[in-house]
């Protein structure tokens, strides 16, 4: 079931500072994710998915600024919020679940301490206080030997467990929002359907708003609710879940979708691949129009002149000025 | 003739304990397998179950602990510098990641031509056939003169391909050639090697950890775990009738042993006085494992006809 809007994200706009001009890497992205509901966010290199997620949290590098949109919170502007502010609410209303948990955790301190730490922080509880509620949450996601967990420095533990104790650190404080970066993309294929499956269960079971970020468009497909497709650094489509997999209009979706294996496929036979490259994220912001363009078959004269607007059907929207019609 | 491993093993010296005893962690663990002329052999695991170590050792970039390399009935132990020469023309690598592979100091015409004139091969013709190259991997000529930083992944993923052609080879040996790519480039590569593939004739390893591709391009599979065999089966088989736990487990037909589950106390005795040689490899996570799968390891066994597994219980 899903809620009311917990975090709505309209027309950000992000840019880096590289070889002293400012370069657009995200532009005018906007969507709402809803308690109750995971959204995912699906691009390649350089289409501005993890960056949409640091400017959210407000932990984006040193070289990079919001230029302009708004990040709303529970009707707060996260974007106008003190720096103590903002630190108050992350960890405490917003989790966010960084790439790779191998790097993410400190490797001088027990898996146990840091997944207490939140509370240590936020709730002012005491080491010996916040052990408990830390075992607790561990078990809750699926961890049996919570005491030896505990115990255990970072590099003791395989990635799927670190993996489970970095999802329970995000939990321990029981945010609202829980934002996740690739968070099964460095881990073998067994482990990624365990980890997906935790993900929905916690979602589920904490009537949370997910945001999960991937470049794997088969993947998040088996957990979200529905998905915002970027490229170069623009929505290209946004949509439930459903939509986009089996009656997508935008023909980078639809070229992703056909270019992905199924096994309905003939052996050895060619696969339907998408022309071209993704775009240099620093060439990008330089051309107007669709960054799409020149890998595109559907290119009209158009897409040369300005990016197209959002359009489509109430829910489903895309940015295409001749989308794929209705297989 | 073909490129073979024959009972490979392959450990890895970690140091000594006092009293001087050598510790190894093992890599690769009596495999046998052959890569036959025209044919795909798909290699599939999780990270740490050999593959890599499997594609080096076949390289020839490692020599084996135990058993042995065949190039064509041979043993690679036994080269001399003119055969080792001739091996290097007849096998090349495709590694995972190219930025890392390839040397960014250089132009990808030198990358490219580099085999070629270690061949002997003068300048004129080594640009001719450089621009050749560029053509068969579908890659403009005008990038001849660029530096690897210049190019996007997957364009340097086709370089590398090109530069593996240089030679002619008639085995490719490719360590994870796509999971480095983007996702709507790596349809466009995976097609690039097919296609080369049946014109050429080639002979592929592929790696992968992507059971569909590894379905895809593959006539015969082999799935390792802990640095052996488990099964070993023509693509179909494999992928219509898996019989090994882990195969299973793979490909989502069933759920892996939590890593940390609580267990009957005969199975933790039988655990706990069992070494890692005598023991199937699989045994920490298999959700079918009983006493005698630590007693006893199984061996590979033929269950239809050139499908085995090594399991007890298959």
């Amino acid at each position: 079931m899903i809620g009311t809007t917990v975090c709505a994200v309209d027309g950000l706009t992000v840019a880096y500072h590289s070889g002293g001009e400012w370069l657009k890497a995200v532009r005018e992205v906007s969507f709402e994710v809803c308690s109750g509901e995971i959204l995912a966010i699906v691009g390649e290199t350089g289409s501005g998915k993890s960056t949409t997620a640091t400017a959210m949290i407000r932990m984006l590098p040193r070289n990079g600024r919001v230029v302009s949109g708004r990040v709303s919170f529970d009707g707060r502007d996260l974007l106008a919020l003190s720096t103590g502010e903002m630190r108050r609410l992350r960890g405490q209303d917003i989790a966010y679940v960084p790439q790779q948990p191998m790097s993410a955790f400190n490797p001088t301190m027990t898996v146990g301490r840091q997944v207490a730490e939140p509370l240590v922080i936020h709730r002012g509880m005491s080491q010996r206080e916040a052990a408990p509620l830390a075992a607790k949450r561990l078990r809750e996601m699926g961890i049996h030997e919570v005491e030896r967990v505990m115990r255990a420095y970072p590099h003791e533990l395989s990635g799927g467990m670190l993996q489970r104790a970095m999802i329970a650190t995000a939990m321990i404080c029981q945010p609202r929002l829980l934002i996740l970066d690739e968070p099964t993309s460095a881990l073998d294929v067994t482990i990624q359907r365990q980890i997906l499956s935790l993900i929905k269960e916690v979602q589920v079971g904490y009537h949370l708003a997910v945001v999960l970020i991937s470049h794997d468009l088969t993947v998040v497909s088996q957990v979200a609710d529905r998905i915002l497709v970027l490229y170069g650094g623009r929505a290209a489509e946004i949509g439930p879940t459903l939509d986009i997999t089996t009656r997508s209009r935008h023909p980078y979706t639809r070229g992703l979708l056909r270019s992905t294996l199924t096994g309905t496929l003939e052996h050895k036979a060619k696969l339907t691949s998408l022309a071209g490259y993704p775009p240099n994220p620093l060439e990008v912001d330089r051309e107007p129009g669709c960054p799409f363009r020149p890998r595109c078959h559907r290119e009209i004269a158009e897409c040369a002149v300005a990016f197209p607007p959002l359009e489509g059907e109430p829910g489903h929207l895309w940015a295409c000025y001749d989308p794929e019609p209705i297989s | 003739m073909s490129l073979a491993a024959v009972d490979v093993s392959k450990r890895f010296f970690l140091g000594r304990r006092w009293p001087l005893q050598a510790e190894y962690t093992i890599g690769v663990d009596g495999v046998t397998c052959e890569v036959a002329p025209g044919q795909t052999l798909g290699v599939v695991g999780e990270s740490g179950s050999g593959k890599s170590t499997l594609a080096r050792l076949m390289l020839g970039l490692l020599a084996p602990s135990d058993g042995r390399i065949e190039f064509e009935g041979k043993p690679l132990s036994g080269f001399g510098s003119g055969a080792w020469r001739s091996f290097r023309r007849s096998v090349q690598p495709i590694f995972q990641d190219p930025r890392s592979s390839l040397n960014w100091r250089h132009s990808i015409e030198r990358i490219i031509t580099e085999p070629l004139q270690n061949f002997g091969q003068d300048r004129s013709e080594r640009s001719k056939r450089a621009v050749e190259l560029l053509e068969q991997v579908r890659l403009p000529t005008h990038i001849l003169k660029r530096q690897t930083s210049d190019v996007s992944g997957g364009q340097l993923q086709r370089v590398a391909i090109a530069r593996a052609l240089a030679l002619d080879p008639r085995y490719l040996i490719c360590d994870e050639p796509l999971s480095a790519l983007d996702v709507s480039v790596q349809a466009g590569v995976l097609n690039l090697l097919l296609d080369l593939q049946a014109s050429r004739k080639l002979a592929m390893m592929f790696i992968s950890h992507d059971l569909e591709v590894v379905r895809h391009v593959s006539d015969r599979v082999i799935v390792m775990y802990g640095g052996a065999v488990m099964e070993d089966a023509p693509s179909g088989d494999f992928y219509r009738t898996p019989r090994h736990p882990y195969t299973q487990v793979l490909l989502g037909r069933a759920s892996p042993l939590a890593e940390d589950a609580s267990e009957p106390p005969a199975i933790a005795a039988a655990e706990a006085s069992s070494s890692r040689e005598t023991r199937c490899p699989f045994t920490d996570r298999c959700p079918l494992r009983q006493e005698r799968c630590f007693r006893e390891r199984p061996v590979l066994r033929e269950l239809a006809p050139g499908h085995r597994a090594a399991c007890h219980f298959a």
